[in-house]
């Protein structure tokens, strides 16, 4: 079914914008690769290979636009989201954040101090781990135009060893930095106005600092400890590790009793009858690691506030190629599916 | 006179089930030679002889045939005479295996049965005894062509004593697959949890037959599977199972020795006695007998109960040491995972469920859950078509290339057809598990290397995320064909009842819910169709559930979706319905009704039963598939006023579609509840409005559109109430009513109809509809 308009789905994540991209997108453009990892690649960001500059290293962009109704939240704003979604593609491409750059389009009538708080609230968020918002561009539109604000935030980051979403080996272990769910229930939450009594709030954070130590890791081979890494955003955990399993090929074998959940996720998910692994993050990684390593990993990322609840979810599995695979506690295993637009019931 | 010659093909069940050795003796005893030879696919028969004896051989073959053999048919034809000396068999030989039919399983014949009890017989207390008329037989074939080394018992070498029997035409075990005797066949043993061998053989199962009885819970491998088993009749060991399985109300089927035990705790009509005691011997449901001397927990709060006699020779010798005794035998599975089938799979997998287990050395090579049947409206229904029954094929009113359906995701099977006759395999199960979807998939592959049939064409279900869809697309890609779920319901119908291919219905579906047309969830829809496409002229209310598939679990969510509209927040309050997260749940589902959130609309019947019985506080978690509709049900039949509310309400959808306003059902059951009337009574009265009310809409559709035949398809036609409602309503306004005969109701006939679709390159809806309407 191809539609002729362009329609919300079409930028939920799931596999109505991955037809978009797919077959508008990158077929369009020409020249989509400046470096080891291209557009075509489809990862959090790609590379750039300088002329006359260490060979080893290569440079990783990566860009992202925040929509988000409405714009302030629990605790924080969009903001903090905009900042930390580009420092923390940086991060899952390996790459240390360098320079951000913040555009906005905002709407006429958009009140000037909530405009302000929002880029105090970049500023904080770029300044925990210390990388500077360099340029920027200033729209508005009219008010019928858009009913909030839009940012879009670049960043330039450097690495020597980019680390791809697409290089999990079956025997890897795979670990997240935290509990699972939370931006995604919060915001809905707080947007719906359910009464889950809880002071959940959105995890939103800039994870280079938590991360840093992780990457710099090495076997005695002196090969990384992360074979592959990604941000579970949109679509949440459920999206990002069946792309990664994809990617890969090479299943992947999760235990539903080692995820970690916050209670008022999980109640909350059971109350609505969502998936809490379908539910978006904003300040968390997945990581894959080479076994044996994943206790040194685990305790470094513990040692970070935003990594206390860091955890070991599951492995990577040379048969199920492409799957994901949920197996509870009673031995059960049911396939972990990339999210559609809406759930559809299916039980007869 | 002179000698004359004919050359028959006979083609039915007629491999395996002793036609080779039936036709050598009736060649003999009409003074006939000639031979006989198994051609794969069919049986070529040469006679020679004089005329009448000729025509009186041909007149006997149909009327004497072995009781397992089923003729199809017998094509002849005049040859010249050869003269061979006498009559022979020739053996089987490498050719074409296509359309082949392997027999189904089939319960220890009388004869064989007499000789296990028999001290002077050498198969005395032997359990594996057969001949050509009983015994296992699908469930041990490996490949084709359906001979000895081809099946598990290749690794039973024949002793001397049975060589001589299996070769001699005049034997009733020539050339049965499965014989073998104490000496050289299978044997059976008791193990304890960790598999140190107890006993073995007899001494096994008179072990067992004591185990039972002090309440000790067993696995017990038989023709297609492991059962486990426990004492019935006493509640301790039943409740421990219940526990140990982590099933806390799913009713559980029962064996016992023979129909006069039976009759101490049900009471079967005629025709159950009839399934009950047939030699495909399934599970019969039974209504409990007002005595009801079982323990309760084995069908908790149902009014009936599954029960089967003993079929393999295991089962008869456990039941004569014990023959008033009546046993849980219950398919050894965990949730959502096929039946355990290997003996080191039943040591670990079931440790924890099973105190011992009495195994055997004859490997499994297909699985094959019992088949259950429920009498319904008088006629007999398949709840689930498998064991005794796969893999006969179904005989289709027309022809098709070759197909396959993969079915949907819930009791899926899958169905190769080709010409003819379409093979229905055994139950599968829900896919959405990954062990059952691997099953699935296995299946498929070993129908096709069975069948000989390499699908061009593949039917698979509308719902994108279904494990079945993505498998049929992946392997027919754009030769896939997605058919909706309720079509396929219809489609499946039709074939059944064998109407020809220009026919037109109005079919009515009733289930939990398919993925419709428009992108939400059908499940009580009228659909008038031909083979070739349909069109959705009426329906049910669509009604919200909150929460999607969690309505479904949790079936006061569908009561608060349905009535949200009419009642307000204080009296949606007071309703005594169960939130697992009480008050907080509740206010949650209120304001997840309001913002839309994960709200999907769903006009199924099965969902309306279910906030029926949520509201009426019969049932108030569903922990089994059906469970709240089946407690219901129960709950009808023990209503003493069967009041005659009136609770109907039509409306016009849209482009004029009539819509039951089910709704304005609940909410009458609503409004009555605190009246004279007993929560059975309303109970009675939901089915009895409910099934009114799709008669009355299927009435005036039909009538309108100029539909002679009305037909149900859909897991509620399990409901005795609602089916003969309707089929009565239906039958004296005049119409045709049609249910399935050899098929399921429920999801096990949905691959059926999507083989059907895929193999008539039927069109989705409209279009083609009106081809053979006129
Ligand atoms: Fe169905
Ligand atoms: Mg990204
Ligand atoms: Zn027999
Ligand atoms: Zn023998």
């Amino acid at each position: 079914m191809k539609a002729n308009t362009i329609s919300l789905e079409h930028g939920a994540g799931g596999e109505v914008m991955q037809a978009l991209i797919g077959e508008i997108i990158l077929k369009n453009f020409r020249n989509k690769s400046a470096g080891s990892i291209g557009l075509e690649n489809l990862d959090d960001g790609s590379t750039i290979r300088l002329e006359n500059f260490n060979p080893a290293s290569e440079l990783v962009l990566t860009t992202d636009s925040h929509v988000i109704t409405p714009a302030f939240f629990p605790d924080t704003n969009i903001g903090r989201l905009a900042v930390s979604g580009t420092i923390n593609d940086l991060t899952v491409m390996g790459a240390k954040p360098l320079a951000l750059t913040c555009a906005v389009i905002v709407p006429e009538g958009f009140p000037i101090l909530d405009f302000e708080e929002i880029i105090k609230t970049m500023d904080e968020t770029a300044t925990e781990v210390g990388v500077p918002i360099i340029t920027g561009d200033t729209k508005t539109v009219e008010k019928t135009a858009l009913d909030s604000i839009i940012l879009n935030t670049a960043g330039l980051g450097i690495t020597d060893s980019p680390i791809r979403d697409s290089g999990l080996k079956p025997g890897d272990k795979l670990l997240v930095t935290g509990t699972i769910g939370d931006h995604g229930i919060s915001l809905m939450a707080h947007r719906e106005g359910f009464d889950f009594d809880t002071d959940l709030a959105s995890d939103s954070a800039p994870l280079w600092k938590l991360i840093e130590p992780v990457l710099k890791l090495r076997t005695p081979e002196g090969t990384p400890v992360i074979t592959a890494m990604k941000d579970p955003t949109r679509g949440g955990l459920a999206n990002a590790l069946n792309e990664m399993a994809a990617k890969a090929g090479a299943g992947i074998l999760l235990e539903e009793d080692l995820i970690p959940f916050k209670p008022a996720v999980t109640a909350a998910c059971e109350m609505l009858g969502l998936d809490p692994l379908e539910v978006a993050n904003e300040g968390k990684a997945v990581i894959g690691v080479k076994a044996g390593f994943e206790e040194e990993a685990l305790s470094l990322l513990r040692q970070h506030p935003y990594g206390k609840d860091a955890a070991l979810i599951g492995e990577v599995t040379a048969e199920n190629k492409g799957e994901v695979i949920l197996r509870n506690r009673f031995g059960g295993m049911r396939y972990v599916d990339i999210p559609a637009g809406d759930p559809i019931p299916r039980v007869c | 006179m002179q000698n004359e010659a004919r050359l028959l093909h006979v083609t039915g069940t007629v491999q395996g089930v002793g036609f080779r050795p039936f036709i050598y003796q009736l060649a003999k005893s009409h003074r006939l030679s000639g031979y006989v030879k198994n051609l794969g696919n069919h049986v070529e028969i040469l006679i020679e002889g004089k005329r009448v004896n000729l025509e009186s051989f041909l007149n006997d073959m149909p009327e004497k045939k072995p009781p397992l053999a089923r003729i199809k048919e017998v094509k002849i034809n005049t040859v010249s005479f050869s003269g061979f000396l006498e009559f022979i068999i020739i053996q089987s030989e490498q050719g074409t295996f296509e359309n082949s039919i392997i027999p189904p399983d089939t319960a220890i014949c009388e004869e064989c049965r007499m000789e296990i009890f028999d001290p002077s017989s050498r198969y005395y207390h032997y359990p594996f005894a057969v001949c050509t008329n009983c015994g296992p037989r699908y469930t041990t074939v490996r490949t084709l062509p359906y001979d000895r080394e081809n099946t598990t018992m290749a690794d039973f070498p024949l002793c001397g004593e049975c060589e001589v029997e299996y070769t001699d035409p005049l034997n009733r075990r020539h050339h049965a697959q499965p014989f073998c005797c104490p000496e050289c066949g299978p044997e059976l043993w008791l193990s304890d949890a960790q598999g140190k061998v107890l006993a073995k053989n007899y001494e096994a199962i008179v072990k067992a037959s004591h185990l039972l009885a002090q309440g000790s819970i067993l696995s017990v491998k038989g023709f297609g599977g492991f059962h486990i088993a426990c004492n019935a009749r006493k509640e301790d060991p039943v409740q421990e199972l219940r526990k140990r399985l982590g099933r806390p109300e799913q009713p559980f089927a029962v064996m016992a020795k023979d129909t006069v035990v039976v009759e101490s705790f049900a009471e079967p009509g005629h025709e159950d006695l009839k399934c009950l005691s047939s030699a495909h011997r399934p599970i019969t449901v039974l209504p409990k007998s007002k005595t009801f001397e079982l323990a309760e927990s084995v069908s908790p709060n149902l009014h009936n109960i599954g029960v089967m006699l003993p079929y393999t020779g295991t089962q008869e010798l456990l039941f004569d040491l014990m023959p008033d005794s009546v046993y849980v035998m219950t398919s050894a599975n965990l949730p959502g995972r096929p039946m355990v089938v290997e003996n080191e799979e039943a040591l670990e997998k079931l440790k924890g469920i099973s105190d011992f287990h009495l195994l055997h050395n004859r490997v499994i090579a297909n699985r094959n859950d019992d088949t259950v049947i429920r009498v319904v409206n008088g006629k007999s229904a398949f709840i689930r078509r498998s064991r005794g029954f796969v893999p006969e094929p179904v005989e289709l009113p027309f022809e098709v290339e070759a197909v396959a359906g993969v079915g949907a995701e819930m009791n899926s099977t899958v169905t190769l057809a080709k010409g003819k006759l379409a093979y229905i395999s055994q139950y599968i199960g829900n896919t959405s598990h990954v062990e059952t979807f691997r099953y699935h998939a296995e299946v498929f592959q070993h129908l096709v290397q069975l069948t000989g049939i390499e699908p061009l064409n593949w039917g698979c279900d509308l719902h994108p995320a279904f494990n079945t869809t993505r498998f049929a697309i992946s392997r027919g890609r754009e030769k896939t064909l997605q058919v909706q779920h309720h079509y396929a319901h219809i489609l499946a119908l039709m074939a059944d009842n064998s109407l020809p291919e220009d026919s037109k219905i109005l079919g009515i579906a009733l289930d939990g819910v398919g993925y419709g047309k428009d992108g939400t969830a059908w499940g009580g829809e009228f659909l008038g169709a031909s083979y070739f496409g349909y069109k959705r002229l009426g329906h049910l209310l669509p009604q919200p559930m909150p929460g999607g598939d969690l309505a479904v679990k949790i079936p006061g969510r569908m009561v608060l979706g349905m009535l949200s509209g009419k009642l307000g927040e204080a009296e949606l309050e007071k309703l005594p319905l169960y939130f697992p997260r009480g008050r907080q749940e509740f206010s949650a589902v209120a304001q997840q009704l309001q913002r839309k959130i994960n709200v999907t609309m769903s006009s199924s019947a099965g969902r309306v039963l279910d906030a029926a019985a949520a509201l009426l506080g019969i049932c108030q978690v569903k922990t089994y598939e059906g469970e709240p509709a089946m407690k219901l049900e129960s709950a009808a039949k023990r209503s003493l006023q069967k009041p005659d509310l009136s609770l109907v309400f039509k409306k016009e959808g849209e482009a004029g579609a009539p819509v039951l306003d089910t709704t304005e059902l609940l909410l009458g059951v609503y409004e009555h509840s605190c009246g004279k009337y007993s929560p059975e009574d309303l109970a009675f009265a939901v089915e009895e409005n409910l099934a009114k009310g799709i008669a009355e809409i299927a009435i005036s559709l039909a009538t309108k559109k100029g539909f002679e035949k009305v037909g149900l398809s859909g897991g509620v036609a399990y409901n005795d109430h609602i089916t003969s409602c309707i089929a009565g309503t239906l039958k004296e306004a005049g119409f045709e009513f049609l249910t399935h005969r050899r098929v399921p109701c429920g999801d096990g006939c949905i691959s059926f109809g999507q083989a059907i679709a895929a193999g008539l390159g039927t069109d989705s809806e409209g279009t083609l509809y009106d081809v053979g309407s006129r």
